[in-house]
């Protein structure tokens, strides 16, 4: 199993989209941090591929509160403004995320700032991460997993059985335009997984 | 010809007389009654499908064909106690004691004992009557006689045990790899039959699965609660296709029992071509070994059963994110519901419907007018499609949603499973003062499926006669929607439960956690259905009332009675008013103006409060308590 840095990480508004959708309401995601999101992140800021990091967020009272944004998107082709939508979002973000340490990202810096999820043109998505620990390598356990994370990479975040899946589908980017949707863990997918990554239930 | 009817075993307990043994019949009664005696494959069943260990009782007949001996082993896991515990001597109580009810005082021996009923009951039988056909003459009385009388014993009617011990007949019979055959019962002892039957038990296995059915789709709008018919229609498809592997069910969860393990393939196939995902937990035990709740028995297997792809090229499904998006909605329902002039079908076929709503023929954007109020554009997969398509079955929600009313209550009743027969044996080893744990079996749940699914049924009369019919959407039997114009009309729902459970089920007010939940979440109606389904789906309390963004209100069982009485008292609305308004800013703030002693006047409505409600809810409880009376 490799080892992870642990990071804290802290938004005034964040709009992960979920993507499911409902015409013109755009939920998001409220527990966790999403592969697809935190990892596409931080390969943006750093540039390198080989990123792979998931997290999320803190169930603590005052801390990642349910907003809505209504918004107008406009078709600058046609000069006119489509359907308005609302947006859900977080206000006060606090979560964690966990980057799995290699060659390339030893070097992280301690805190940094990267930009995530939607309406980043609009003042949302800036998150500041701090560096807490970093967490050794410890026998996993069973338990619900608080993330999600695509099938294909669980290995590397040290998922060695899954028990009961909760499965849907993450987009993996294939070049800057193109991608497709890849079967992954969702939260409460009963998994024997890095203490970290769970909440202990079900005889784990 | 009926054959060997399984139901119909212990017919003669409906008499008072030895319900197996004719030997031990009185002498004259016999006499009398012999001439009537039925020559049926079911009264061979009747006589000899009984085999004590010869230790305890001897007996002429016992099972020596394969029909006799599946009978036997049906009935022994249909019993609501193991046969061995129950040999017990002393007055029999010949009521039918429901441990969720009180408990029956005046003991009436309801037995047929006068020659002519029990002629009439022989001769009746000698026509080789079907089940069927038995309980149109005998169903009142199949109730109300307990399987067994031994006091302490009789918790469950003769009734459920019939039927199910002919579930589980045909279950064993008809699964080919439980064989057994003339030659290994015939010419035996009572001795060997008796030990063959515990031999088969042991070496016998069978899978007991709990399934719960889950919706691919996440619903937002009105026309998405059409999933809640498809789970309806499922299920009735699941009951019809294994009427005799389920021993309960709930409207979204059912538990089987099956002899063969790939029925749960079968089932998962037809849950996934309605749009669903399962799951399930099950364990396949020995027959002596299995109990009702497969997570209790050795080794149980978690699963969710899916049946996706690793997969999905863009665009994926905006509804169930489990499936590519084929369907353009709104315009391919435009395309295929409705009839159009050749223009406008032109028009919606190469142009998003947003775009050419003013290009549109006015009969056209008439026939139209329900799509155009919801005019943002969705790729869907065929399944949410054809979901979104149908039909509303639920015309009312519709009505309301185009007529912008504000707020809904959606009200649920879940029964948790484990909770239930933890509560069940709880409530036995308190009522007959045992001091280990009882074992809940199968006929006591299926005894209680009954009178839950009555009161359900209750539930659903009383809120339709408490409130206007018109403003009651009932989606489910354990499920309704009510237009509500102040918060403080669900509280009334409240009133309705606990008057129900006292009728119904009173024993479950005395024990937390109970095995019901009851909850409401009030809303907007536009608010997305798929974050009220969360929070239903989320709340694991016994009252749980959540106002969306407002606050949410926790309880347990035994609160109930005083949130129902305070539900009805008379409190000063400014002070709660004011209370509502002060926990906006901050619920510290709210916490400090509740103990505040400076108004005279709110104080004292506050620390009435404090005194009804504070030994039953906490603080956050408190104010969303107040919220609901003071709208």
């Amino acid at each position: 199993m490799a080892a992870f840095i642990k990071y804290e990480l802290r938004s005034d508004a964040l709009c992960m989209g979920e993507r499911t959708k409902g015409g013109i309401f755009r939920p998001c995601v409220k527990t966790a941090i999403p592969y697809s999101q935190i990892s596409g992140a931080l390969r943006k800021k750093f540039g390198s591929v080989q990123i792979h990091a998931a997290g999320y967020l803190a169930e603590n009272n005052g801390c990642n509160r349910t907003n809505y944004f209504a918004y107008s998107p406009r078709d600058k082709a046609k000069s006119i403004s489509k359907v308005p939508i609302k947006l859900e979002f977080l206000s006060k973000v606090h979560g964690t995320v966990f980057v799995i340490v290699n060659d390339q990202i030893l070097n992280l810096p301690e805190r940094f700032e990267i930009y995530m999820g939607a309406l980043i043109s609009k003042g949302f998505g800036l998150c500041q991460l701090t560096k807490l620990a970093v967490l050794e390598e410890k026998p996993p356990i069973q338990g619900l997993l608080r993330t999600r994370i695509p099938l294909n990479r669980k290995e590397i975040f040290g998922i060695r059985n899954v028990l009961q899946p909760v499965y849907g589908y993450l987009f993996e980017p294939s070049s800057p335009t193109t991608g497709t949707y890849v079967l992954s863990l969702f939260e409460n997918s009963l998994v024997i997984a890095p203490e970290f990554l769970i909440y202990p239930k079900k005889g784990g | 010809m009926n054959g060997l009817v399984p139901e119909l075993h212990d017919v003669l307990k409906l008499t008072d007389l030895h319900h197996y043994n004719i030997t031990k019949w009185d002498k004259d009664r016999y006499n009398l009654y012999s001439k009537y005696l039925p020559k049926t494959e079911t009264w061979r069943g009747v006589l000899s499908h009984h085999c004590p260990a010869p230790s305890w009782e001897q007996v002429d007949f016992y099972p020596t064909e394969p029909d006799t001996f599946f009978l036997a082993i049906a009935d022994n896991l249909a019993s609501s106690f193991s046969r061995p515990s129950a040999e017990e001597k002393g007055t029999g109580i010949f009521r039918t004691h429901k441990m969720w009810k009180h408990e029956i005082l005046e003991h009436t021996d309801v037995r047929l004992g006068e020659n002519k009923q029990i002629i009439d009951l022989l001769q009746f039988l000698a026509t080789d009557p079907s089940w069927t056909s038995f309980l149109e003459k005998y169903k009142g009385l199949l109730i109300q006689r307990p399987e067994d009388a031994h006091q302490g014993k009789n918790i469950t009617s003769l009734y459920t045990h019939c039927c199910l011990t002919g579930q589980f007949y045909r279950l064993l019979k008809g699964y080919p790899e439980f064989k057994v055959v003339t030659e290994d019962l015939q010419n035996k002892t009572q001795s060997e039959i008796y030990k063959l039957i515990g031999q088969k038990m042991s070496q016998w296995q069978l899978t007991i699965v709990r399934i719960k059915l889950h919706s691919f789709l996440n619903p937002f709008r009105a026309r998405d609660l059409n999933f809640l018919s498809e789970l309806e229609e499922l299920k009735n498809e699941l009951l019809n296709a294994y009427r005799d592997n389920i021993y309960f069910e709930t409207s979204d969860e059912i538990h089987l029992i099956l002899a063969e393990e790939q029925k749960i393939s079968d089932i998962t196939q037809i849950a996934r071509e309605k749009g669903f995902w399962i799951e399930m937990v099950k364990a396949r035990r020995p027959l002596y070994e299995i109990k009702p709740n497969p997570e209790t028995m050795k080794s149980p297997k978690y699963d969710n059963l899916y049946d996706l792809p690793p997969q999905i090229a863009p665009p994926i499904c905006s509804l169930c994110q489990a499936a590519k998006a084929t369907k353009d909605w709104p315009n391919d329902y435009i395309l295929s519901h409705r009839k159009l002039c050749s223009d406008c079908t032109e028009l919606i076929t190469n142009n998003p419907l947003a775009t050419v709503v003013e290009l549109l023929c006015e009969s056209d954007r008439e026939n139209l007018q329900d799509i155009l109020q919801e005019s943002a554009r969705e790729e869907l997969c065929e399944t949410c499609f054809n979901i979104r398509s149908k039909e509303p079955k639920l015309p009312k929600l519709g009505t309301w949603w185009y007529n912008q009313t504000s707020n809904v209550a959606w009200l649920k009743i879940k029964l948790n499973f484990d909770h239930l027969l933890s509560t069940l044996s709880h409530i036995y080893s308190s009522t007959f003062q045992t001091s280990s744990p009882t074992e809940i079996r199968f006929s006591v749940i299926r005894e209680f499926q009954d009178d839950y699914n009555e009161f359900l049924r209750s539930i659903q009369k009383d809120i339709l006669s408490s409130f206007n019919y018109e403003d009651v959407e009932v989606l489910l039997d354990d499920f309704f929607c009510l237009k509500i114009n102040r918060l403080g009309e669900s509280l009334k729902l409240l009133g309705i439960y606990y008057r129900l459970l006292q009728e119904f089920l009173p024993n479950f007010l005395k024990i937390t956690p109970s095995p019901l939940k009851f909850t409401i979440v009030c809303a907007n109606l536009k608010f997305p259905f798929s974050e009220v389904w969360r929070n239903i789906e989320k709340a694991d309390d016994d009252i749980y009332v959540s106002i969306v963004n407002r606050g949410t209100m926790q309880s347990t069982i035994t609160a109930l009675p005083a949130l129902v009485a305070n539900s009805s008292m008379k409190y000063r609305q400014s002070s709660l008013h004011k209370l509502a308004k002060v926990e906006e800013v901050s619920i510290k703030l709210a916490e400090l103006t509740f103990k505040d002693r400076s108004d005279k006047e709110d104080f004292s409505t506050y620390s009435k409060l404090d005194n009804e409600l504070r030994p039953v809810l906490d603080f956050r409880s408190i104010l969303t308590f107040t919220k609901l009376i003071e709208d």
